[in-house]
């Protein structure tokens, strides 16, 4: 390895060509040597471009603790770079370490993050819910009847359409099958179940997650964003209180309502097949229903549902309240808070379905 | 007679991941004194603003408001703090939901000790005084950005706090509608016996209403005294400043002093 390798810079020194030929050759220079000298005699004006260059060079030897020397300058040259202030190489404008450990590692950093202040919001909104329930701390009946009209009233349409569609498909689904066997009947059992244990709840929930969890983050984002949050916080209002727990309350009421709602709709579709697709009778079909169904089903959906609901508050909330940045990242955390709500809906699901049968 | 220390921050340090963007800030405020918050862009004036309200924990370092050590506070003594503390954001920062009599009336609701019909008095008379008489049921969507600025500064003051943090007030605001501002600020001052620290940007409002003038430069305090005193400093970026020209940037290193070589004397036009 050379002790000392020169480089001449180009004639060109101030244009991009120019300083992307100088940072090659420059480059190229250090991995031989120890030491790198750039020779200005026989350039002439170096500009912005060719300044660039030159730190870029000695940001890299920096790094590497080489040496860099700068020779020739002209005492024009010299006043042209004593004029430019030098940008910051570190922080945003410098390399960073983009190895696979890092990457790795950042995300494990902020997935922790994410964890630990979830679980501390929702630590914080069942305190602050209990106390409610035992009439201490702020209450806001206004905010809570709006929040709970906004989930229930204005999701109902969706709610009870698509859990007809879905008790109409899944009994269409089966339908033929059960006929082969001559166990049309059987419907009865196979769409009461179905929609009271399982596609209930989970329907009303990834509906209510898609419509409401993502409006919460996009709210508290929005409230973030404007400094809204901080200037509760200056006032000494507690957010979590003063906003969560309104909504907190709402979905916990409004999801298992949505839900009795879905059942009955989910049924009715399986009832239409039943009677116009099976020719079964209609009362055939409730007296085997009544014959299939304990009280059990209907209350291990309303509780998942309960489980669901708070699932969708804590996540928007998390996603709004933790919001840093401008108006492009309210869209992004509307988005995060629906991703994370399905997957934990269908986590909380799996885990319960799974306890439910081990007990039962 | 001295006057009572109502903010102390000592070798205060922030970093915002490995950026530091309050580099050992020490800064006292007094009762009742008018302190202009100046600097360049990222010199850290909202951050030093936001640590003294305690919406950011140093690192290190120590900020007593009214005696409570805000870096080492448990939350309730904060929220005992928070009390005498009002703060008009740079965006008004009110609550888009309420209306603006139900934003001003916020602070006195939160003390927990006023009967509604008392709360509602004082809220209305908070906003007339700052011309927004009319404006009771209005939300804040329904504002100009001045009246926004005027009701948020309302909602600062309705508790009567003994600091008032204004961030840029007058930014986005036409030059009367600053004067506005700062004539109403000052008058809240006077009522309320506040002290008032202010970050701004706008040298006639700093002539207007400074008592103290504090120059931040890369995280901590470059120049401490009354206007007349900082000017005296000779400090270039001060010069500018109160030339009313644009403000010249921080000059830091030169790329000549980066590459090792000794720059070159400016040149004497």
């Amino acid at each position: 390895m050379a002790d000392e390798v020169v480089v001449a810079g180009p004639t060109n020194l101030h244009t991009l060509d120019g300083a992307k030929v100088l940072l090659e050759q420059g480059r190229a220079a250090l991995i031989h040597g120890r030491a790198l000298v750039v020779d200005l005699s026989g350039c002439g004006a170096i500009g912005s471009n060719g300044a660039a260059a030159l730190l870029s060079l000695r940001h890299t030897a920096d790094s590497h603790s080489l040496s860099l020397t700068v020779r020739g300058v002209t005492a024009d040259q010299l006043r042209e770079l004593s004029e430019l202030p030098a940008p910051q190489m570190h922080g945003e404008g410098a390399e960073h370490d983009n190895s696979l450990y890092v990457y790795l590692g950042s995300i494990a950093e902020d997935v922790v993050e994410q964890c630990v202040d979830f679980l501390s919001l929702m630590a914080d909104t069942f305190y602050w819910s209990a106390q409610r329930l035992l009439r201490r701390g702020p209450w806001r009946q206004g905010q809570f009847v709006r929040e709970a009209i906004a989930i229930g009233n204005e999701g109902l349409p969706i709610v009870a359409v698509v859990s007809l569609l879905v008790g109409l498909v899944t009994a269409f689904q089966a339908a033929d099958q059960l006929r082969q066997f001559g166990a049309s009947i059987f419907i009865a059992n196979l769409v009461g179940l179905g929609v009271l244990r399982e596609m209930g709840p989970l329907i009303t929930a990834i509906l209510i997650a898609g419509r409401s969890g993502s409006a919460m983050a996009a709210e508290l984002g929005t409230m973030a964003v404007e400094e809204e949050i901080d200037a509760l916080r200056v006032m000494g209002i507690d957010p979590v209180p003063y906003l969560v727990v309104p909504k907190a309350f709402a979905t916990v009421v409004g999801v298992p309502a949505l839900t009795m709602l879905a059942n009955l709709f989910g049924v009715l579709g399986g009832f239409i097949i039943a009677v116009g697709y099976l020719d079964l009778a209609p009362d055939a079909f409730f007296t085997q229903l009544n014959g299939a169904l304990v009280p059990w089903d209907l209350l291990t959906g309303m509780i998942k549902s309960v489980l669901f609901a708070a699932v969708i508050v804590s996540v928007g909330c998390h996603f709004g309240l933790r919001l840093r940045g401008g108006a492009e990242d309210v869209g992004r955390a509307a988005t995060n808070a629906v991703v994370a709500s399905l997957f934990l809906i269908i986590l909380v699901d799996g885990i319960y379905v799974t306890i439910e049968t081990v007990i039962t | 007679m001295t006057k009572e220390v109502l903010i102390e921050a000592v070798d205060v340090v922030v970093e915002f991941g490995e950026h530091r963007v309050l580099n050992g800030l020490t800064l006292t405020i007094h009762a009742g004194e008018v302190v202009c918050l100046i600097g360049g862009s990222g010199s850290g004036k909202t951050t030093c603003l936001r640590a003294m309200l305690g919406l950011v924990t140093p690192v290190s370092g120590s900020i007593k408001v009214l005696g409570v050590d805000l870096v080492r506070a448990d939350e309730a003594a904060r929220v005992q703090v928070a009390r005498h503390m009002g703060m008009l954001f740079q965006h008004s920062a009110l609550l888009g939901g309420l209306t603006t009599e139900e934003n001003v009336a916020l602070p006195l609701i939160q003390r927990g000790d006023l009967s509604p019909a008392l709360i509602r008095s004082l809220a209305r008379t908070r906003l007339a005084q700052v011309g927004l008489g009319d404006a009771v049921t209005n939300y804040p969507r329904e504002l100009s950005g001045g009246m926004q600025k005027r009701a948020a500064l309302a909602r600062a003051v309705v508790h009567e706090p003994r600091l008032l943090f204004c961030d840029e007030p007058s930014s986005g605001l036409d030059p009367a509608t600053v004067v506005a501002i700062d004539e109403l600020m000052v008058r809240m001052r006077d009522d309320i016996g506040a002290a008032l620290a202010v970050v701004t940007h706008h040298p006639a409002s700093v002539k207007r209403i400074a008592d103290r003038v504090v120059l931040l430069r890369q995280g901590r305090v470059a120049a401490d005294g009354s206007v007349a005193e900082v000017r005296a400093l000779g400090d270039p970026w001060i010069d500018g400043f109160f030339s009313e020209d644009t403000a010249p940037p921080t000059r830091g290193q030169s790329v000549a002093e980066a590459l090792g070589l000794t720059p070159a004397p400016p040149q004497v036009a």
